[in-house]
């Protein structure tokens, strides 16, 4: 009940102001022309080059409707209005979470329609959308829950986009590839089992394996659990 | 209902408290007194949970405010100091979130006794100072809170604002309910508070019912903090 009270206050910030818009507008755009781009360009379709192009724009977007939830609270001292209330820190980690997630949603939703064409003009299986749509909200869960933690520790928004950013750029970029040779096989797996891309990559094959839905569930855990750590901490 | 005992609270190198202890009881109307940076605020956060005391204990309706925050709160209407408030938000939206959080009944007729009817489909951030700080209010009351704070309500505000808000805190003590209001305005204590209580460079300096006579809240204020 208050999580969705919250989840009502959060989404009318983005009904309210052109921040809302803008960004899922951006996003959705981006997505679609990536979508667009292989099928018009090289006039050939595959489903995983798009959904592997997606968690780079997430690099930014995330970190981007993330930056304000609670830096913005902390920095407008209305996070005392809402401790003044009755309810918890963590009634409020996961209603911003959430609130991120749905908008999130909504920039696919926004992407549907180039997909059904797709689905119309190539021979994409519907299976294949559906495991990589998994993925693709399975990863962003993780990256907002790693993004609402940095700015649970900053004050500044412009400081959380750019840590969050940075932070998830490193994790993308460093993929197993880059330590084979680097680090003996012995340490490659687990090393590899603690970035998200490869597990991501399996989605977009079409592939949903268990570990990897517990990976991104696991990593969304400890850092929204990190993040209603930080808040109960009173000064 | 609320109670300082020996509180002291520390911020790096700063003492802001230093061995703070008093009791609010039901249906008070107590003017916290100080000098800016006194540690006025620093008691209304420690009184909601929202500081820990560096030593000492605060109970709020017999618990500790930082262990049952979120369960207490529904007891507390809070106006912080500067008022902070979701300015993209319109007047009604807000005291709706208010009211859904705190599961209280209808606001309608706080709105009026506010004098907040015609503005409550303006958005907050083109509201004038003085109505923001009747949002904040209207907040604070919303759900019969049994226990008052508020952070320097009338800062900032023009003498009319002033009244009007004045008016509203004493029309709470008819209704039972125990008020801890933060100013520098001495006029305010006299006009408004039944009790005092005046926080100096982290210590009490005095606990004890307001003088009585015009001018007399000034002449104490001024003897205990020369």
């Amino acid at each position: 009940m208050k999580i969705r009270q919250l989840i009502k206050k959060e989404i009318k910030f983005y009904l309210n102001t052109l921040t809302g818009y803008v960004l899922v507008s951006l996003f959705a755009i981006l997505v679609n022309i990536f979508f667009l781009k292989d099928l018009f360009a090289i006039r050939s379709f595959q489903i995983s080059n798009f959904f592997s192009i997606i968690p780079w724009i997430f690099v930014f977007f995330i970190p981007a409707l993330s930056m304000r939830a609670l830096s913005e609270e902390k920095k407008n001292n209305t996070f005392e209005v809402l401790l003044s209330l009755p309810i918890k820190e963590s009634d409020i980690v996961i209603s911003k979470f959430l609130t991120a997630l749905i908008l999130v949603i909504l920039g696919l939703i926004l992407a549907l329609p180039s997909l059904i064409f797709v689905k119309i003009v190539s021979n994409v299986y519907v299976l294949e959308i559906v495991s990589g749509l998994i993925g693709v909200i399975l990863i962003a869960s993780a990256f907002i829950s790693f993004s609402l933690f940095i700015s649970s520790l900053t004050d500044s928004y412009v400081v959380s986009f750019l840590i969050s950013s940075i932070a998830l750029m490193f994790l993308m970029f460093f993929q197993s590839s880059v330590f084979e040779g680097v680090i003996s096989d012995v340490l490659l797996r687990p090393v590899t089992f603690l970035l998200p891309y490869g597990h991501y990559l399996d989605f977009t094959k079409g592939l949903v394996e268990l570990d990897s839905i517990v990976y991104f569930l696991s990593f969304a855990f400890v850092f929204l659990f990190a993040s209603i750590i930080n808040l109960e901490k009173k000064q | 209902m609320l109670s300082f005992k020996n509180i002291v609270k520390i911020f790096g190198s700063k003492t802001a408290l230093n061995d703070i202890s008093f009791k609010i009881d039901k249906a008070e109307i107590v003017g916290f007194l100080g000098l800016n940076g006194a540690g006025k605020t620093t008691s209304m956060r420690l009184a909601l949970g929202i500081q820990q005391p560096t030593d000492g204990e605060v109970k709020l309706f017999g618990k500790d405010p930082v262990e049952h925050r979120a369960e207490l709160m529904s007891k507390i209407g809070y106006l912080p100091e500067n008022n902070p408030l979701y300015s993209y938000l319109k007047v009604y939206e807000y005291l709706d979130f208010i009211k859904e959080i705190k599961q209280a009944k209808s606001y309608e007729g706080l709105v009026e006794q506010i004098g907040l009817q015609d503005r409550l489909n303006d958005r907050i951030e083109n509201l004038s100072r003085g109505y923001k700080q009747r949002v904040g209010l209207c907040a604070a009351l919303i759900g019969n809170p049994d226990l008052l704070i508020l952070d320097e309500p009338t800062s900032g505000l023009d003498p009319l604002e002033q009244e009007k808000i004045r008016d509203i805190i004493k029309n709470e003590q008819k209704k039972k309910r125990s008020v801890i209001f933060s100013t520098h305005i001495l006029s305010e204590v006299e006009d408004v508070a039944d009790r005092l209580i005046v926080i100096h460079q982290g210590k009490l300096v005095y606990d004890g019912k307001k003088p009585k006579g015009k001018g007399a809240v000034e002449k104490l204020f001024k003897k205990l903090v020369k």
